[in-house]
């Protein structure tokens, strides 16, 4: 543990623009790199599901100016079928891999993660800058693959072949499926040097008295989400190799005999597109937990200073997250449950999905149980950390339905499965975005963001958002598949045909109020109200460095920790919170 | 971590020489023409034990904590193990109804 | 264990930790590859009979060229913990001699394969499963020599040369055993089994 050096600072300062904000090696700008990167690719996303909307609910409107952006795709004003595939492949694409996974997990953790442990920095900031440099390519070929010849990957971003694996299949299954999967590789490689960093740091790094039981539950749901993707994305990757060798070099993993596409019987042999199902999903599981897992970390690291009081059974919450993201790794074929699996092993699957749960519910009640007897401070940080719970829970019911295999037979690939991941890895993640942004823009940039602009944006977050994932659930309920492009010619769905106008609605009033924080983001970073170290009277590490912290984080000397993390309340303390540096003698420690 | 007075070499050579024995019994085996169940025993456990001694005294796992080894062994073991296991029905599936 | 932090509690400094984790997602790379490969088996009616398709002497030999490699690093660790730079540097320049001569072993084999008709999509016993899995997995385990063996050179210059640490020729020794151990397993399971 290095003692802070002057003359490192020093030279700090003399570097470069270019070596300083562009490629730097501090986690903290690092951090607001893959933050902002990731808050665009979200716009991104947010533009392809307004178009998504468009078709769902005005298919035979004939939209000029679209045609414009998009000339093969919306050719003569009106959506082609497999422009459609390509919005919702790319919708998902963008939002999962690079907007989520980016602000949330490589944004706030490594802006978080060695300011919360009391380390100056990541155990290795050259490989963490070459792993935000190493997303900048990605996001490039995921966007320039709307513009080669076929358009965007669409096979969905679950990528099934054989449309994935044969280039002639379909418009969307050439080039552009291609760039996709050199996208997604490029993203494993950047958030395995991301993850490496994050586990080394928390297990090597601690400051003194930093055990790993007073960390804080953002330090914990991130190791945790870390550890599990990656043990979880190498599977990917192997299927993704695979899948370009199907492509290019004329492999069968994924193609079985006798399959005709495009007027051809193709050569290929030996294969299963049940491959690419297991080795996709044995990923594709544990990164939706991955994306979630963080998010419930940083609620209640928001939560607890604003009810002033410890949070409700840490120790527990720490046993349940370590659970969930053990069973999550063992639960992929819930995924599969109509792939004609044999039934005994998507038993194994269903009971291995429904006793998550369990810990999932723990979870959710130890949250409400944090707010239990506190004197809360309903700042807009507070109300997105609420608003978290809410939809944790009310989402979280989805999956009791969807966990059972009997149930899920009519579920899969309904409108009710969309709005329930959209609930958990939409909706959670998306709040836990906002309540981490509301509470630690103070920390990063030296000024509060505007509590009024965020009142608003709160209301046309949580409201619209409500409107149109639970609206989905019945949709899906009614029979309503999910990726068919134009819905409005089936008659069983004649009875539920207001529920899509419904649902598009509150989508652009859901985008409309995004602009608010936008606009908020913006104006607070020169106008905003300034903001002192530990302007929420909170008792986490990151809060007795200055706002925003210097390079090195902690000046002269290390922290060192004397408490735990939630310290609020302890009636031995002169103030309601006891940061986690005041020593044991000033205050006795509870925790 | 405390090495002993006595020459790290010998363990090493031992080793070598072990894992070449554990080899050829391998390939003796193999040719040999067991029942198959009897042979993927014996190929599978002469392999862990070959990957245990790699790991053991040329990767140094034997002194380091005991975590570091079981939780490599583990998550590599573990997960492969578990990823073939539940693929392996629906493999026969295919191999007996041709989907 | 001491986890009351200021200390590294597995008693092994970051770059280490590191490339334990590094070692266990690459490891996870090859598990995948090789569920796969058990998948395809399964589901496939027949497969070539590797003793007749593969000089199984002739790749007993590789496996003996490569451990003996593994040997040869593990040794110059030991040399370099004593800070015997001489018998270090030399050791590593064997390990790399081993790695060249698996790769050029490797080379000769899938030449000889190529000949008898056994491309990355078809082969003369009609699985062509068996083509696909069979360069795929030792084409990246060979790059993964190959990798090894470039860092193994440099390495081992930089030792005679007295710039390196006993930690960076371990971290590198890590490295060169787990790429050992993964022909272990694709030595037994794709030859073998």
């Amino acid at each position: 543990m290095t003692r802070a050096n002057t003359a490192e600072t020093a030279a700090h300062e003399k570097q470069s623009f270019l070596r300083r904000y562009l490629f730097s090696t501090d986690h903290k700008i690092i951090g607001i790199q893959y933050y902002l990167t990731g808050g665009l690719m979200g716009i991104l996303g947010a533009f392809l599901a307004g178009l998504i909307r468009l078709q769902l609910t005005w298919p035979t409107t004939q939209w000029n100016f679209l045609a414009k952006i998009f000339p093969t795709g919306m050719e003569g004003g009106f959506m082609k079928p497999e422009f459609y595939l390509s919005l919702v492949t790319m919708h998902g694409t963008i939002m999962i891999f690079f907007f989520v996974s980016l602000v949330l997990v490589s944004g706030f953790g490594n802006y978080l993660i060695p300011l919360q442990v009391g380390a100056r920095d990541m155990a290795f900031p050259f490989l963490n800058m070459l792993s935000y440099w190493t997303i900048v390519p990605a996001i490039l070929i995921a966007a320039a693959s709307f513009f080669v010849e076929g358009g965007a990957a669409g096979s969905g971003w679950t990528a099934y072949p054989p449309l994935s694996a044969v280039p002639s299949a379909a418009p969307g299954s050439g080039s552009g499926q291609t760039l996709w999967l050199l996208a997604v590789a490029l993203f494993i490689a950047s958030f395995t040097m991301g993850g490496l960093n994050y586990v080394t740091t928390v297990l090597n790094l601690r400051a003194k008295g930093m055990s790993m039981m007073r960390m804080p539950l953002t330090v914990w749901s991130l190791l945790v989400a870390s550890v599990i993707g990656l043990l979880a994305f190498p599977a990917l990757t192997a299927a993704a190799i695979m899948l370009l060798f199907d492509r290019h070099l004329g492999t069968s993993f994924y193609l079985p005999a006798g399959l005709f596409i495009a007027g051809k019987l193709l050569p290929n042999e030996g294969g299963s597109p049940l491959l690419w199902q297991h080795l996709f999903w044995f990923l594709g599981h544990p990164e939706v937990y991955v994306l979630i897992l963080p998010a419930l970390g940083i609620t209640f690291d928001v939560l607890v200073p604003f009810a002033r009081r410890p949070a409700f059974g840490y120790r527990v919450t720490v046993y349940c997250l370590v659970a969930i993201a053990f069973l999550s790794m063992v639960v992929w074929g819930h995924h599969m449950f109509v792939s004609g699996m044999n039934p005994l092993v998507g038993e194994f699957f269903s009971i291995g999905t429904l006793l998550i749960t369990i810990p999932s519910t723990i979870i959710g009640v130890n949250m409400i149980a944090s707010l239990w007897g506190g004197k809360l401070r309903l700042t807009t940080a507070a109300l997105f950390a609420i608003g978290t719970i809410s939809f944790f829970g009310v989402g979280g019911f989805g999956g009791l339905f969807l966990g059972n295999a009997a149930a899920d037979v009519q579920l899969h690939d309904t409108a009710f499965v969309v709005g329930h991941f959209h609930f958990m890895i939409g909706g959670v993640t998306l709040l836990a975005i906002f309540s981490g942004s509301y509470y630690w823009f103070p920390k990063m940039f030296g000024r509060k963001l505007s509590e009024i602009l965020g009142r608003f944006h709160f209301w046309m977050t949580v409201v619209p958002f409500y409107g149109i994932f639970a609206t989905m659930h019945f949709y899906g309920l009614a029979g309503a598949p999910r990726r068919y492009y134009n819905l409005t010619q089936y008659e069983f769905l004649e009875g539920v045909r207001w529920m899509p106008m419904v649902i598009t609605v509150f989508a652009f009033t859901l985008m409309a109020g995004q602009l608010l924080f936008l606009v908020n983001l913006v104006r607070s970073l020169w106008a905003g109200e300034k903001a002192e170290a530990n302007p929420w009277e909170a008792t986490t590490l990151e809060w007795s460095a200055p706002s925003p912290p210097p390079h090195g984080n902690w000046g002269e000397n290390d922290p060192v920790v004397y408490r735990g993390a939630y310290e609020y309340g302890n009636p031995e303390a002169k103030e309601d919170f006891v940061p986690q540096t005041v020593p044991a003698q000033k205050v006795p420690a509870h925790s | 971590m405390e090495r002993s007075e006595t020459s790290p070499y010998g363990t090493l050579w031992k080793t070598w020489g072990l894992l070449l024995a554990l080899t050829v019994v391998m390939v003796f085996v193999d040719v040999m023409g067991l029942p198959r169940i009897l042979l993927l025993v014996v190929l599978i456990a002469a392999m862990l034990t070959k990957a245990f001694f790699i790991s053991s005294r040329f990767m140094d796992l034997r002194h380091e904590k005991m975590v570091v080894g079981l939780a490599v062994a583990f998550s590599l073991l573990f997960f492969g193990a578990i990823l073939f296991a539940l693929m392996i029905p629906d493999g026969f599936a295919i191999l007996h109804g041709g989907r | 264990m001491n986890w009351s932090g200021g200390v590294a509690p597995l008693g092994m400094s970051w770059q280490k930790v590191m490339m334990w984790i590094f070692i266990v997602t690459d490891g996870l790379l090859f598990a995948g590859f090789l569920a796969s490969y058990g998948f395809a088996r399964t589901a496939a009616p027949s497969w070539p009979n590797q003793q007749e398709v593969f000089h199984l002497w002739f790749i007993s030999l590789m496996t003996f060229v490569l451990i003996s490699s593994s040997a040869t690093m593990a040794t110059s660790v030991a040399a370099a913990r004593l800070a015997d730079w001489k018998k270090a540097s030399t050791m590593v320049l064997l390990t790399f001699a081993g790695g060249a001569v698996f790769l050029a072993m490797q080379a000769y084999e899938w030449g000889g394969l190529i000949r008898e008709g056994v491309t990355i999509s078809g082969n003369p016993w009609n699985v062509p499963a068996f083509g696909n899995y069979f360069f795929l997995i030792t084409g990246f385990h060979g790059t993964h020599v190959l990798i090894g063996t470039v860092v193994l050179l440099t390495l081992s210059f930089r030792a005679r040369a007295g710039k390196t640490t006993a930690a960076g020729v371990e971290l590198a020794g890590l490295y060169w055993h787990f790429v050992d151990l993964v022909w272990v397993f694709v030595f037994t399971l794709f030859y073998l089994v």
